[in-house]
């Protein structure tokens, strides 16, 4: 089998010298922004004769083969001035295009032309991606600049409440999105319990979220692919930016050439200080609570066919009191892309990828110490090829293979003298491949269709103690010893095909309807029981016993731009169906348990919505309104007494108004609109008395709805003057969260009437009313 | 684990505010209830039944008056209880004795349905002796005072579970917060010192009991614990039934317990 696979990826990597054929003149070339030389993924190239296009890729390379002829092409990208140019095409011909920013642009240019229509040509769907410079200026928690609570305010996207980076998108767990950073998997996206997301806005050049039609070169989670990519520094110019926040954290990023035009760095970091605010007294010092991000991106032009890139990020969360535990945990990811050109036609990328999470506990009762940790370590190696064939067919096809390691908790004592005896349980690996295949074809000027399958072999292997148990039932009663497998030796495989299409079709020159269907596996499990994840992640690999999850979904939609592209409007329907969606046993024991499959059940999981969004992205007013309608339903043998129960983070109804307007150049004022109806939530049926103890009877899960969910939030930003020959320049934002003091469940439960024993009440514990936050932001 | 995130927040927002919430909840028809225990301590043995009832009802549990309760053992024994309180049903003296790894059976019958269940009574643990600690000034977990200790060694034969009650001169100290052991992570053969979670004073008497519990026991208690440890938050899981060991779909739990019980007067 291992040598199978091997076979079938040196035969992609020959492939790639083997693709030569040519037709037609090739158009080629690269897009760049003209100061900082940083490349400009998914740019738009519009050839106006042709009423045809193509889009750059993420290196900002782009190629399209053409009748010989003049051409005018129309190069265009979000916050960039749009470009013309003429091109005589004779032979093949490389260009660089150099596009200059938008806010360098004095008067305002108004874009007329259909390359703005991408969000209706492309047939990508259910994917929405993020203006980073324009959500810099919306309200922000504590002032942190988030692109996934941004991106919570999509169309599709819940949140499962107060001040949290859980995305759960289209019916789905947070723990099935792929949230890759420079296509590293980041596996704990949040700081502080979710509060805020290890992105650091100033860091990131673009992110962008796949709902559906995730493309067939990612796989490995059923519900969603969250790109995000680092800045590449300026290769012409030292800059840097930064901001000082009140009352949460500080950043500082620094980027420019090493040797210009040729290697260039952007360092980014971002902490917090609260614990310096708060715990300054004799009493309190040693005691900390903090986070911290740091991102690191080298960017190297060897030659013009070869360009390297190095991105690191490390972030950590701190929180320690003394005497009694201390908490750690955090990511550690790194990505080393080699983007080769072969020719005009083919294109690689190279991608060598780490990536860690750490969790653990110190627990010190004087004399005993002890310390717990999890995690989960990964090395990949990905060769990915885009071939443009012609101009009617655009070939993506590529391999990746990943080593993982995952540690599903240890719990050692730190002395001899302990009268623990500790625990570690066995570590789990495993080896994933997937083989990858599309085409985005147009088949006529009105019909595009993206396919392609990815192939997905996933394989536990040793060295590792494997569970038997006795009579096929999989239960702490009938487990029975186990079974040694070496290093290497392999425990158990599992290999599915998942195809993946979408298709465009344009009715008229500002509208289409576009459609896609897409087969997810995920062969990795998140073993936690809470709705939102805890930062104490605990990952298992697929195994004989914990069946691989498995997502179809079906999305359809119509895309129409209104007044010249001035607003874009969408309406997407889905249905998405999991199998093996996985769910835990009532007091299901899931730490540092040697025969954890004993506590999960799986079963059927089923969600389906309406979406509706209304954007304006240009002019002095932009903003959104998305509304989405869905429902997302659960029937787990082993669960609610095996009966439908609603997921418990199925709102019915979400609405999201967000609004930004500049009166001038200085100042922009913004606000936002969240509303969310109430998720389910579990409350006893009946009490009954137990000693001295009121318990709870429970019948149904998800049974009742906390209260609806809404706030609204503003932000004022004030940019300084601008002067001629001055680098520096600053601005003030000031933002009010939850404006009107909504009291937002963040959590409902049951508790005693203060002196009454035995009396019982629900409460509702909510955070924040009005938060204010300032941010003073600065760039030279 | 969670409580713990909950307590970082907690930290961070310096200030989380509670409303009470007026919900309607969706009756059900009201269930079985029993609560049996057996120690090795002389007798006699009670059982209590009672009913569920609607959970904001702060009432006496309606007692179940009309049930005949049998609990015979292993040795052929068998004994009908009688009834001394409403819904209380207690063993007759001489009849059945608690002792450890014997195993007992309790039938219940009411308006013609049975319910039952078997339960061994696990082994005792040895208390070795008791001390103290004695903290002059007060710190972030203790108060000025003394803080017994029960010293015991870790059995070899493992796993063991218990039920910790701890009393200050004949008054219960966690009459509403169960505290519930096991050493299947502790090191057999070791020394092990039990800390009183209460403070003491001069003169006055600690007493430790050791209730030792099957496994199933064991479960039901941590099920009530974390029923009353959830706070329903988005970092908890969803709240769930303790789980007994009465059949037939009656909640409770019929316990037997060796009892190890051990006492200091503070100097």
């Amino acid at each position: 089998m291992a040598s199978l696979r091997l076979l079938i990826f040196l035969f992609l990597l020959s492939l790639s010298s083997a693709l030569n054929a040519q037709q037609k003149f090739v158009l080629s070339g690269n897009i760049k922004d003209s100061l900082s030389n940083e490349a400009m993924p998914s740019a738009t190239i519009f050839v106006k004769e042709l009423n045809n296009g193509t889009y750059a890729d993420e290196n900002g390379n782009f190629s399209i083969s053409l009748p010989e002829g003049n051409y005018t092409l129309q190069i265009s990208y979000l916050g960039y001035k749009p470009t013309e140019q003429k091109v005589d095409l004779r032979s093949n011909i490389h260009l660089n295009i150099q596009l200059p920013e938008e806010n360098m642009v004095i008067e305002e240019v108004e874009v007329k032309d259909k390359k703005d229509a991408q969000n209706v040509e492309e047939t990508k769907m259910s994917n929405m991606k993020l203006d980073i410079q324009q959500i810099r200026k919306l309200p922000a928690l504590f002032g942190e600049v988030d692109v996934i609570k941004n991106m919570q305010m999509l169309p599709g996207i819940q949140v499962a409440g107060e001040g949290n980076t859980g995305l759960y998108v289209r019916g789905g767990s947070p723990d099935q999105n792929l949230i890759l950073l420079d296509d590293a998997p980041i596996y704990n996206a949040s700081h502080v319990g979710g509060m805020f997301s290890i992105f650091n806005a100033d860091a990131l050049k673009s992110a962008e979220i796949y709902k559906g039609g995730i493309p067939a070169q990612y796989g490995g989670r059923l519900s969603s692919l969250v790109d995000i990519r680092t800045k590449e520094g300026s290769m012409t110019k030292f800059k840097g930016s930064g901001g000082i926040g009140f009352p949460i954290a500080s950043r500082l990023t620094l980027e420019g050439p090493i040797l210009k035009n040729k290697i260039s760095f952007m360092v980014s970091g971002r902490r917090t200080y609260i614990d310096e605010f708060f715990f300054p007294f004799d009493k309190l010092k040693g005691n900390k609570i903090h986070f911290y991000d740091l991102n690191l991106k080298l960017t190297y032009n060897i030659n013009t066919k070869n360009k390297l890139y190095f991105s690191a990020y490390t972030g950590r969360d701190v929180l320690k009191f003394k005497g009694l535990f201390g908490v750690d945990y955090g990511n550690t990811a790194g990505t080393l892309r080699l983007n080769h050109v072969y020719n005009d036609k083919l294109i690689s990328n190279t991608i060598l990828i780490y990536s860690d999470f750490i969790y653990s506990t110190n627990f010190d009762f004087g004399s005993q110490q002890l310390k717990f940790t999890t995690g989960i370590k990964e090395r990949s190696l990905k060769h990915d090829f885009t071939y443009f064939l012609n101009s009617k067919n655009e070939i993506s096809f590529g391999a990746i293979i990943t080593y993982r390691k995952y540690d599903p908790g240890q719990f050692v004592p730190q002395s001899d003298s302990s009268v623990f005896k500790g625990i570690q349980l066995d570590k789990y690996y495993s080896i994933d491949e997937g083989i990858f295949i599309s085409n985005k074809q147009k088949f006529t000027n009105r019909l595009t269709l993206d396919y392609g399958i990815r192939y997905s072999i996933f394989s536990n292997i040793g060295p590792g103690n494997v569970n038997q148990y006795n009579g096929g039932t999989i239960s702490s009663d009938s487990l029975n010893g186990s079974t040694h497998y070496n290093s290497g030796q392999n425990i158990k495989t599992y290999s599915n095909p998942e195809p993946r299409v979408s298709g465009r079709y344009m009715l008229t020159e500002s509208s289409s309807i576009k459609a896609t269907y897409n087969r997810m596996y995920q062969y990795i499990h998140l073993m936690s029981n809470a709705t939102s994840p805890i930062p104490l992640n605990m990952w298992v690999p697929s195994t004989n016993y914990i069946k691989p999850q498995k997502a179809d979904q079906v999305a359809a939609g119509y895309f129409r731009n209104f007044l010249n592209n001035k607003f874009e409007t969408s309406v997407e329907g889905y249905y998405k169906q999991m199998n093996n969606a996985l769910d835990f046993k009532d007091n299901a024991q899931l730490l540092l348990n040697s025969h954890i499959e004993t506590e999960l059940r799986r079963g059927k999981s089923w969600s389906y919505g309406l979406e509706f969004y209304l954007k304006k992205s240009k002019g002095k007013t932009t903003g959104w309104i998305s509304y989405t309608w869905s429902k997302t339903q659960r029937k787990i043998p082993g669960v609610n007494n095996g009966e439908v129960y609603y997921s418990s983070y199925d709102r019915r109804h979400n609405l999201n108004l967000v609004f930004s307007h500049d009166f001038n150049d200085r100042f922009n004022f913004s606000a936002n609109w969240i509303f969310g109806s109430g998720r389910p939530f579990t409350l006893p049926a009946a009490r009954y008395q137990f000693d001295n103890t009121v318990a709870a009877y429970y019948t149904a899960r998800n049974g009742y709805r906390m209260p609806a969910y809404h706030r609204l939030d503003v932000a004022l930003n004030l940019n300084s003057k601008k002067k001629e020959g001055r680098n520096w320049s600053s601005s003030w934002s000031f933002s009010i969260y939850n404006l009107y003091g909504r009291k937002n469940p963040y959590t409902i439960t049951v508790q005693d009437v203060p002196n009454q024993p035995g009396q019982k009440q629900i409460v509702m514990i909510y955070l924040f009313r009005q938060l204010p936050s300032i941010v003073y932001n600065f760039n030279f | 684990m969670n409580r713990l995130y909950i307590l970082l927040l907690s930290i961070i927002i310096l200030s989380s505010c509670q409303q009470v919430l007026k919900e309607d909840l969706n009756g059900i028809d009201p269930k079985i209830v029993i609560e049996g225990l057996i120690t090795d301590s002389a007798g006699p043995y009670s059982v209590k039944i009672t009913m569920t009832a609607d959970y904001y009802n702060n009432q006496i549990p309606p007692p179940v008056t009309n049930a005949i309760v049998i609990i015979s053992d292993n040795a052929g024994e068998r004994d009908t209880l009688t009834q001394t309180l409403p819904g209380l049903y207690k063993t007759h003296t001489g009849k059945i004795i608690g002792a450890p790894t014997v195993t007992y059976t309790l039938t219940v019958q009411v308006n013609n349905q049975t319910y039952s269940s078997t339960s061994t009574m696990p082994a005792h643990i040895k208390i070795d002796s008791m001390g103290y600690t004695y903290y002059s000034e007060p710190d972030f977990i203790h108060k000025k005072g003394y803080y017994p200790i029960a010293y015991s060694k870790i059995p070899v034969t493992q796993p063991n579970y218990y039920r910790l009650k701890f009393y200050r001169n004949d008054t219960l100290m966690n009459k509403d917060r169960i505290r519930i052991g096991s050493d299947v992570n502790l090191k057999g053969g070791s020394e092990f010192a039990r800390n009183f979670p209460n403070v003491y004073r001069q003169n006055d008497k600690a007493v430790i009991e050791y209730y030792m519990l099957t496994k199933e026991s064991y479960d039901f208690y941590n099920g009530l614990i974390q029923q009353l440890n959830n706070d329903g938050g988005v970092f908890s899981s969803p709240p769930a039934n303790a789980p007994g060991n009465i059949s037939n779909g009656a909640l409770g739990l019929f316990q037997t317990s060796a009892l190890e019980v051990d006492s200091l007067i503070l100097p």
